[in-house]
């Protein structure tokens, strides 16, 4: 039918395009290793968020200025302000190159909304591929890419959600492996028994304590199968990257339950020079926040609406939908 | 390549190239462009094969089609900022006709709802036959059939009748 459009068109597979092939698909498994472990190092963010301001001066983490925090987004309305405190948490993937600017990738990025009062929690997974940045002040890129300066990602943060942003914590996803079992594990309840033969994840279902490497193929699973207790047969697990997503959210509130147990110096030694905070979040702030965490009624996720969108560079990515975010209860805390 | 590779990705590579390339050709028409897109398919292809082996043909031609597509996307991108080349054929190597056909198509395809859209590219970008098609997409051939004149019929009144008339519809 469309034989006529292959005027022109000689094409034979040869040594050269296997070896590009071949090196492509090399670039594109050492990326997503890096994704997942940007990933997997959030979870564990929001603990660091609350400690690593207590004894910074035991450590070396580093403290920097970053533009744009606490700064209402432009347009936003009277009821920006609303008492909450939002920390944002991003894992990367590269090291610290000073300022306010830091090399490699932001792979995981969640805002934490903590509403005093309330005892509530609010995780928002920021996608990394979303488009964001309004070409002035921020340019126009993946949440991803343009994070680079945290203080452009602050900025477009606080854009999508309409409120200011109040703390920012970086960690670099090398620290992770370590920090997982310095945690001593995480204890999760799984509803069913689960297997993901790509990542080699495997539960039989109820209360398991994951450790480092268990915990990092359960974060990275995106082929995930459930075994269908009617049949008793594996099937797909139809939620996708949302699930994905929720399972990244349960671990950082698993994560942040684990504060009051664990050895807070050890958890830092393996921190230094891989973690960054604002200088606005000093000791006062951090104890503050770390009682609220503590006493925590309910954790929600606010999912938001995104649609697959094509890059003038011909890549994927995602960009927001106009619709609000979808609220969801997470897991009630010390459900396991 | 064959060291990692344990599950015949390296058997099936020049088949697998050939119909990737094949899709992007007859929808962008630059044999640069279709090898770029041939080559990150088939990067995509090893990189998943666990997953997809069982269907790499279908896998593979879709997947080429949507690759081909954003390039085609993201060179109306490039028209509209530069004036100077605004009303250059898609295809400047081609003759008029492909040039016009491969627009035809790429509007199509961009419009065309799911299962229409890859039965059209299996079946006459890729040129797999209809049984072929039916087998990849696991659906009988008369919903082949059906599918495929659908997608076919929101062609222009002249591609069709001359499609028609070498038989094709």
């Amino acid at each position: 039918m469309f034989e006529h459009l292959d005027h022109g068109n000689e094409f034979h597979p040869d040594d050269g395009l296997r070896r590009r092939v071949v090196d492509r698909a090399r670039t594109m498994r050492r990326r997503r290793r890096e994704a997942i472990l940007g990933l997997t190092a959030a979870p564990v963010v929001l603990a660091l968020a609350l400690v690593v301001p207590v004894v910074r001066d035991a450590t070396r983490v580093q403290r920097i200025t970053v533009p744009g925090l606490g700064t209402t987004p432009a347009g936003a309305g009277p009821g920006s302000r609303d008492g909450a405190t939002r920390i944002l948490l991003v894992g990367s993937d590269a090291g610290l190159l000073g300022g306010d600017t830091i090399g490699g990738r932001n792979d995981a990025v969640v805002l934490v909304t903590l509403r005093p009062g309330e005892r509530s929690l609010a995780l928002t997974s920021i996608p990394r591929d979303l488009l964001v940045g309004d070409g002035r002040d921020v340019p126009v890129g993946k949440v991803s890419e343009i994070g680079r300066h945290l203080g452009q990602l602050v900025s477009a943060v606080a854009e999508i959600g309409g409120h200011p942003v109040d703390h920012v914590v970086r960690v670099e996803a090398a620290a992770f492996p370590g920090i997982a079992d310095a945690l001593g594990g995480l204890r999760l309840r799984f509803d069913r028994p689960m297997r993901d033969r790509a990542s080699g994840f495997s539960t039989d279902g109820g209360c398991e304590t994951l450790n480092g490497d268990r915990l990092l193929a359960y974060v990275r699973s995106r082929h995930l199968e459930v075994r269908d207790p009617s049949t008793g047969r594996w099937v797909v697990d139809p939620s996708g990257d949302f699930g994905r997503q929720e399972r990244q959210q349960e671990v950082l509130i698993a994560a942040a339950q684990r504060l009051r147990d664990v050895d807070v110096r050890a958890l830092l030694d393996l921190l230094a020079d891989r973690a960054t905070v604002d200088d606005q979040l000093d000791l006062s702030t951090a104890l503050d926040l770390a009682r609220e965490v503590d006493g925590l009624r309910s954790v929600e996720r606010e999912v938001l609406q995104v649609e697959e969108v094509t890059t003038p560079g011909g890549g994927a990515a995602l960009r927001l939908t106009g619709a609000r975010p979808v609220v969801q209860p997470l897991a009630a805390a010390g459900a396991c | 390549m064959d060291h990692s590779d344990p599950s015949g990705f390296d058997n099936r590579f020049d088949e697998l190239a050939i119909l990737a390339d094949r899709v992007a050709y007859r929808i962008l028409g630059d044999r640069q462009e279709a090898e770029d897109v041939t080559q990150e398919v088939l990067a995509k292809a090893f990189v998943r094969w666990r997953r997809i082996s069982s269907h790499a043909e279908a896998w593979v031609c879709r997947v080429a089609a949507n690759q081909a597509l954003g390039v085609v996307r993201r060179r109306r991108t490039a028209i509209r900022s530069n004036e100077e080349d605004v009303g250059r054929p898609l295809n400047a190597e081609g003759p008029d006709l492909a040039a016009a056909d491969r627009l035809e198509l790429v509007v199509l395809l961009g419009r065309l709802p799911r299962r229409q859209r890859e039965v059209l590219v299996l079946r006459y970008l890729a040129d797999l036959s209809e049984a072929d098609v039916a087998d990849r997409l696991n659906i009988s051939r008369g919903a082949v059939k059906r599918h495929a004149y659908r997608a076919t019929r929101a062609l222009r009144p002249q591609v069709s009748e001359r499609l028609a008339f070498e038989g094709e519809l």
